[in-house]
């Protein structure tokens, strides 16, 4: 697999449930108003990255490969 | 007979992540997900926003059948497990199909309690029960709500949404009143009443059987375990797990709102009934039913965000008989409640208060002795 250069949460979908952060907590962090932010792209191997895309509730998380093809999600 | 690497039992979010994690790791194995729901996994966190016309029915879904037969993963929808036989590792479906595993799962949630007494009576579990409540709010003009606890405030919300004069009935104590002390209770049905609710205490609403009222129901979940039940599982208000997700019996696993977990953080048993938990115990079950006895222990954390009204659960936020609890409260909208044993903090419950929630976080996990 490609690697994941690119990761982007959408605020607007975010609703701070906070699973991307338990799943990849170097990555995600959540702020003040409880929405999460990236912190550090390179915090989680690609199987913790896609698994807190694949799981967060509300699929606000999306990632990219370097080519800026989108790897997650793949519905929408 | 058909014979599966590793058998799910539950394909919401805890069973979808377990096979995922379980074909990122090992991609020839025969992976089956047997699922009762006709419909691939969608997200029940955002069934309130397609109720409320927020979101288009299909932004719910997570994945497409496509995606599973991608993975190579076998989804088997609309079908219920009906018996489990540990010893000869063997389930059978309710059209009498027998499959033989080598790991098993369960992570099968719960069902809301219902109270089969009115006559246009609403759950919120489910995309049927979505539709439903789409259906008929429209044509109402006044919403109940029986209940307390999140799936209420949900209720709230999609009939205050709506417009529809919203009446709340809950228990003569007062709102949840098993998990929330009086002032915390009150300040949460007085923020509720500023939105225009009418409370009743112990008493359903005169309105519930007119014609143009809707009921929705929030009276809590039971856990669907029935097609295990003698099969020598420990059941405890929970299915009981190790630290690793594993039952008593050496290949069956468990992970979801349905597992009880021993926390060694709290080093004590819990039960969470939240998507994150979900989530993350299925990524553990998936590892360990690989066999890397990787041990799971997550801070259950679930907040609701409704007009002025914010709550957050963290951690143990319940109640036995070791387990002290003391209400802080900050103002005239924010308070905390907080559930302390031996001397620490093991969970709190923070109405208005979202910015402490990653400082009582670090408290609740540093273990540390913790005074008010
Ligand atoms: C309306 C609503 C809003 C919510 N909002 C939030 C929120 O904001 N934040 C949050 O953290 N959590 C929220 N939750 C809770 C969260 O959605 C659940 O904790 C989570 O979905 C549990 O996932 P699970 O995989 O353990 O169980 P489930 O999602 O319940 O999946 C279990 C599956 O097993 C299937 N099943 C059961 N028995 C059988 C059988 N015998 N054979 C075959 N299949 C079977 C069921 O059909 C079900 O699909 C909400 C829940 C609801 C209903
Ligand atoms: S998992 Fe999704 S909803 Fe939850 S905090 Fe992360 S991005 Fe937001």
């Amino acid at each position: 697999m490609k690697k994941i250069t690119k990761v982007i949460v959408d605020r607007n979908l975010c609703i701070g449930a906070g699973t991307c952060v338990t799943t990849a907590g170097e990555v995600f962090k959540l702020d003040e108003e409880n929405k999460a932010v990236v912190v550090n792209i390179k915090g989680a191997d690609i199987s913790d990255l896609l698994i807190a895309a694949q799981s967060c509730p509300t699929a606000a998380i999306s990632l990219y490969d370097e080519d800026g093809n989108p790897i997650f999600p793949s519905v929408k | 007979m058909e014979n599966v690497d590793f058998l799910i039992v539950g394909g919401g979010i805890s069973g979808t992540t377990a096979a995922e994690t379980i074909r990122v790791q090992d991609p020839a194995s025969r992976i089956l997900i047997i699922e009762d729901e006709n419909y691939p996994l969608y997200s029940r966190v955002k069934i309130p926003f397609y109720v409320k016309g927020e979101r288009a029915r299909e932004d719910i879904f997570l994945r497409d059948f496509k995606h599973y037969s991608d993975k190579n993963i076998e989804y088997l929808c609309g079908k219920k497990v009906v018996s489990l036989d540990p010893k000869n590792q063997f389930v059978k479906t309710e059209d009498g199909t027998g499959f033989h595993y080598g790991k098993l799962l369960l992570t099968t949630g719960g069902v809301p309690k219902k109270l089969n007494k009115y006559k246009n009576e609403h759950s919120l579990q489910t995309i049927e029960d979505a539709d439903k409540v789409v259906e008929d709010v429209k044509k109402a003009k006044k919403g109940v709500i029986i209940g307390s606890g999140f799936i209420a405030l949900e209720f709230v919300d999609i009939f205050s949404h709506y417009g529809l004069e919203t009446h709340l009935c809950v228990s003569k104590e007062g709102f949840w009143a098993n998990f929330l002390q009086k002032e915390v209770s009150d300040l949460i049905c007085k923020l509720l009443k500023e939105r225009g609710v009418k409370i009743y205490y112990g008493e359903d609403s005169p309105f519930v059987t007119d014609e143009d009222t809707i009921v929705g129901t929030g009276i809590g979940l039971d856990l669907s375990k029935s097609f295990f039940e003698g099969a020598g599982l420990n059941f405890d208000a929970g299915l009981v797990v190790d630290q690793t997700l594993k039952t008593d019996f050496d290949n069956v696993y468990a992970s979801g709102d349905l597992a009880k977990f021993f926390s060694k953080k709290l080093d004590r048993y819990v039960r969470y009934g939240n998507w994150t938990n979900a989530a993350v115990s299925g990524k553990y079950a998936g590892f360990n039913m690989l066999s890397k006895n990787e041990v799971f222990d997550n801070l259950s954390a679930y907040s609701i965000t409704h007009d002025k009204l914010s709550i957050v659960f963290l951690g143990f936020a319940g109640l036995d008989g070791s387990t002290e609890v003391k209400t802080k409260v900050i103002s005239d909208r924010e308070c905390i409640q907080y559930f302390i044993r031996r001397g620490k903090l093991d969970g709190c419950i923070l109405v208005n208060r979202p910015q402490d929630r990653q400082n009582l976080q670090n408290v609740i996990e540093s273990r540390e002795e913790f005074a008010l």
